[in-house]
């Protein structure tokens, strides 16, 4: 199996792959350096996504992000389901697997969420077990993205960056760093959002996530519908100089703007960004 | 409290996260209190504007939006027809009745045809079913394997004698179904972006195909859809056909002047993958 080291190098900046752009794509070839595709989009079709994947994995490179391993769940791990994303990633000389730190049900059932962890000794323990098993089917290495979360458990004994890098060695995996995400936890759970990246073990990180979210006043929801906010852009440029650089998508999965919008947002990456006042990097305490 | 297994947390705010009401009633539900004896606060941490039962509300009520956007995007027309709230109330009852247990989303609505025809006291639950059912038929289609072009090999070797043994090997891109409304033509309206009541029963006969990976749908006569569904079944042409005359009382001349315009259409569409004979 490829080490981590040698599978994340920066590929460029490139966005996720939504079927309302299919005609766009198709028609114009955008200049984009790779696409991240939704894994469970097309495992189970044989029709016209698949046909798109196809022709889109002939001409860019392709990372494939999943949201229903449930690497985090107590119930049986469904092999059959890594098979299948197996046979994609072979298909698509996909670059990079991907999935979510998280559980999506327990019991037989799917609630389609990706639901917190608690960050132990015994969650690690479970995590690192499942994670080889997967590796051991994917016959590569798996990158494990950090979630947007909206709250922490009583229990846990442990940061999420301290759960992360201990994840990552124990089970010698990769990392997908959504930096969205870090910002938006980091104002739902009360850290900081610098000191969570300073930690971050940079070595075991394949690529970057950016998105938008959306503040309800409350706290904030990780709802991919807009551009991503400056200060999110300052932590991807802290992300960027602690990393030494890597590759970055822009997710945009409602109110879905034109394909050239979204391009335009993503590149936002590769020029990077000053920092600047109106960007903190810490994200202000207006929810604690 | 003694700190939980990960097994009875996840069971604990599964419970919790799917209460058909609110996750205050799911932390007081006995299906919570199966897993985990506990109230929220010694579960979840405070935030600073949150308290610990708001912040597994704020999970909880994404679920059933999840749900019902998931099945928006196959039953399009259905959800018109019911109206946002009988739609909303349908969907919460279908996934207490079928929760998903598949991976993909996608799969969440296979049941939606069969719970809709258990709802007897639902008003107008047998043409919505069938509507259900229709639209069901259309995500198989999109997203079965693409066959690839006719073999049409076994086409130009066939002499006369053998096209009587001969049999159709369907397409996984094809489906019939048979109504007892008229579904099709319903939706086809809705789609022009007419307003129209929801018909009164009639049988009527589908095809549902493939063609360039969009899918198709052609209303069929009932003799047309007898022929297919048995051809279908892997009956053999001659046998097909036999039987179709006799229900129908036709006459074989007419039978056969029927299936060479009718054969045109199911090789150009795409209906079937190839013709063997013994």
């Amino acid at each position: 199996m490829s080490s981590i080291q040698s599978i994340a190098t920066d590929l460029g900046v490139g966005v996720g792959l939504r079927t309302v752009h299919y005609g766009h794509v198709l028609a114009h070839w955008p200049a984009v350096d790779l696409f991240e595709v939704l894994t469970d989009n097309y495992l189970d079709t044989g029709g016209r996504p698949l046909h798109v994947l196809d022709r889109v994995a002939a001409r860019y490179p392709v990372v494939m992000h999943g949201v229903s391993l449930s690497i985090g769940s107590t119930d049986l791990l469904d092999r059959a389901y890594v098979r299948r994303v197996k046979a994609l990633a072979d298909r698509t000389r996909a670059r990079m697997v991907s999935d979510h730190v998280c559980w999506t049900g327990v019991a037989g059932r799917n609630l389609h969420d990706l639901l917190p962890l608690p960050y132990d000794e015994q969650t690690l323990a479970h995590v690192v077990a499942r994670i080889r098993i997967v590796q051991d089917l994917l016959e590569r290495p798996l990158f494990l993205e950090n979630p947007s979360t909206y709250l922490a458990f009583t229990h846990s004994s442990m940061p999420e960056w301290e759960f992360l890098a201990r994840m990552c060695d124990e089970a010698d995996c990769g990392l997908l760093i959504d930096v969205n995400n870090v910002y938006v936890s980091s104002v739902n759970c009360g850290f900081d959002p610098v000191e969570y990246l300073e930690a971050v073990p940079w070595e075991r990180v394949g690529y970057f996530h950016m998105a938008g979210h959306t503040d309800v006043g409350t706290h904030l929801i990780d709802t991919h519908s807009d551009h991503a906010l400056p200060g999110v852009w300052a932590l991807h440029e802290l992300a960027t100089r602690l990393s030494g650089g890597r590759t970055t998508i822009y997710e945009w999965d409602a109110d879905i703007p034109p394909f050239d919008v979204l391009l335009a947002e993503a590149m936002k990456a590769r020029h990077g960004r000053p920092l600047t006042d109106s960007a903190p990097l810490r994200a202000e305490a207006v929810h604690g | 409290m003694a700190e939980p297994s990960l097994r009875q947390l996840q069971g604990w705010m599964q419970a919790v996260l799917t209460h058909p009401h609110c996750a205050w009633c799911g932390v007081d539900s006995d299906d919570a209190r199966r897993h985990l004896d506990a109230r929220a606060e010694e579960i979840v941490l405070p935030a600073a504007r949150l308290q610990p039962v708001d912040r597994l509300a704020v999970y909880a009520q994404m679920y059933p939006l999840r749900m019902r956007d998931a099945l928006a995007t196959d039953y399009p027309v259905l959800k018109d027809a019911l109206g946002a709230e009988a739609w909303k109330s349908l969907v919460d009852e279908y996934i207490r009745a079928y929760p998903s247990v598949h991976p993909n989303l996608n799969q969440l609505g296979r049941h939606l045809p069969r719970f809709l025809r258990s709802l007897r006291d639902l008003k107008s639950c047998a043409v919505l079913a069938d509507l259900a059912e229709l639209e069901l038929a259309m995500t198989l289609v999109f997203d079965a394997e693409e066959p690839g072009p006719f073999d049409a090999r076994g086409l130009a070797t066939l002499r006369p004698a053998d096209w009587s043994g001969a049999v159709f090997i369907a397409a996984p891109t094809l489906q019939l179904r048979a109504f007892g409304y008229p579904v099709n033509a319903y939706l086809q309206a809705v789609k022009r972006g007419e307003s129209v009541p929801l018909p009164d029963a009639a049988p009527s006969f589908t095809v549902l195909y493939r063609k360039n990976w969009s899918v198709w749908r052609r209303e069929l006569s009932q003799d047309e859809y007898r022929l297919l569904s048995l051809l279908v079944q892997g009956r053999c042409l001659a046998k097909a056909m036999k039987k179709v005359q006799r229900d129908a009382a036709l006459e074989p001349d007419e039978l056969s002047a029927r299936l060479r315009r009718w054969s045109q259409d199911w090789i150009e569409d795409g209906y079937f993958s190839r013709i063997e004979t013994s």
